[in-house]
C-alpha cells in the first residue's frame, strides 16, 4: 500500500494533517464500544484511534448527510470549542446548526415553539450532547456521533471515531465532513479546491475559557 | 409486511424507537434498527455491500 491511499483509494487529507490536527488522540479512558476503533494504547495510557477508520467513517458520513434534505439535517454541540465548526458547517452546508445549550423539547415536544423534525443528527460529543441523542432515539431519527474512546455508542448509528475535544480536530472533521457533504451533492467537483479553509471551521484560541 | 431489525433479525413492533435510514456505505438499502439493538450498539452489517455499523 503507497503511502497516502488507504486499500488503493486516497485519503480524504494527507494522514500527516490528520496526525498535526490531533484527530487520533484519544483519552485515557476506553469504552468497549469504542475498543474496534482504537489503535493502540501508548506507554503514558493515552488510547490512540485509528486514523485510517476515522477517514473511512467521514467518508461515509458525507455519502449519508448527503442523501438528506439539507435543511432537515440538525448539527448540535454543546462542547465549546464545536460550536465554531458546527456553525461553518451549517453555513456551508445549508444546515440547522445549533451551538451552545439545546433547549429540551427541540425534537420531541411539538408545543414548544423552536420545535423541528429533522430527518438526521449530528452529535459532537454523545455525551455532552446527551439530550439531542435521546430526543432523537425517542424521535426515530438517525444519530451521528463524533466519538471519541471514552464514549458510549448507545442511540449512535453512525460513529466518526475522533478526538471530539481538540479544537484543531473538531475544526478538520467538520470540515472534511462539509467538503464531503458537498462532493456527494454534486456541489463541489471531487478534487476541486473547496474555497472554505479549516482555519474559518476553528475556533479561535482564547476565544474560549474551558 | 412487518420491518425487521438488520442487527437481530426480529420483527420491529409498531410505536417502538426504532430507526431506518440508508447504508452509508451503498445508500441503496435501507437499515432498519430496533430501540434494543439501538440501546446495546449491536452491529449492523448491510445485506448488499457489506459495511458494519455503527
Amino acid at each position: 500500500m503507497e503511502v497516502g491511499e488507504i486499500e488503493g483509494r486516497e485519503w480524504l487529507v494527507e494522514m500527516d494533517q490528520y496526525l498535526s490536527s490531533g484527530v487520533h488522540i484519544g483519552t485515557r479512558q476506553k469504552t468497549g464500544a469504542m475498543a474496534p476503533f482504537i489503535y493502540r494504547v501508548r506507554p503514558d495510557g493515552l488510547y490512540v484511534l485509528d486514523v485510517r477508520k476515522a477517514d473511512e467513517r467521514i467518508r461515509a458520513a458525507g455519502k449519508l448527510l448527503a442523501k438528506f434534505e439539507p435543511s432537515r439535517v440538525v448539527v448540535v454541540s454543546a462542547r465549546q470549542y464545536g460550536q465554531q465548526p458546527v456553525l461553518k458547517f451549517g453555513e456551508v452546508t445549508k444546515t440547522i446548526a445549533i451551538a451552545g445549550r439545546f433547549i429540551p423539547g427541540t425534537l420531541t415536544n411539538p408545543t414548544y415553539k423552536g420545535y423541528m423534525e429533522p430527518h438526521a443528527l449530528v452529535a459532537t460529543d454523545p455525551l455532552a450532547d446527551a439530550q439531542p441523542v435521546s430526543e432523537a432515539a425517542e424521535a426515530g431519527i438517525p444519530v451521528i456521533g463524533l466519538c471519541d474512546t471514552d464514549n458510549e455508542t448507545a442511540d449512535i448509528d453512525l460513529v466518526i471515531p475522533t478526538n471530539n475535544k481538540g479544537r484543531k480536530a473538531l475544526a478538520l472533521v467538520y470540515w472534511l465532513l462539509a467538503r464531503q457533504v458537498l462532493r456527494e451533492r454534486g456541489e463541489l467537483v471531487p478534487d476541486a479546491p473547496f474555497g472554505v479553509s479549516v482555519e474559518e471551521f476553528e475556533t479561535k484560541p482564547g476565544a474560549v475559557k474551558e | 409486511m412487518a420491518n425487521v431489525c438488520t442487527s437481530c433479525n426480529r420483527e420491529i413492533a409498531q410505536g417502538t424507537r426504532a430507526v431506518k435510514f440508508l447504508c452509508p456505505g451503498c445508500t441503496e438499502l435501507e437499515i432498519w434498527r430496533c430501540e434494543h439493538c439501538r440501546k446495546l450498539s449491536n452491529v449492523y452489517v448491510c445485506p448488499k455491500c457489506g459495511y458494519t455499523g455503527p
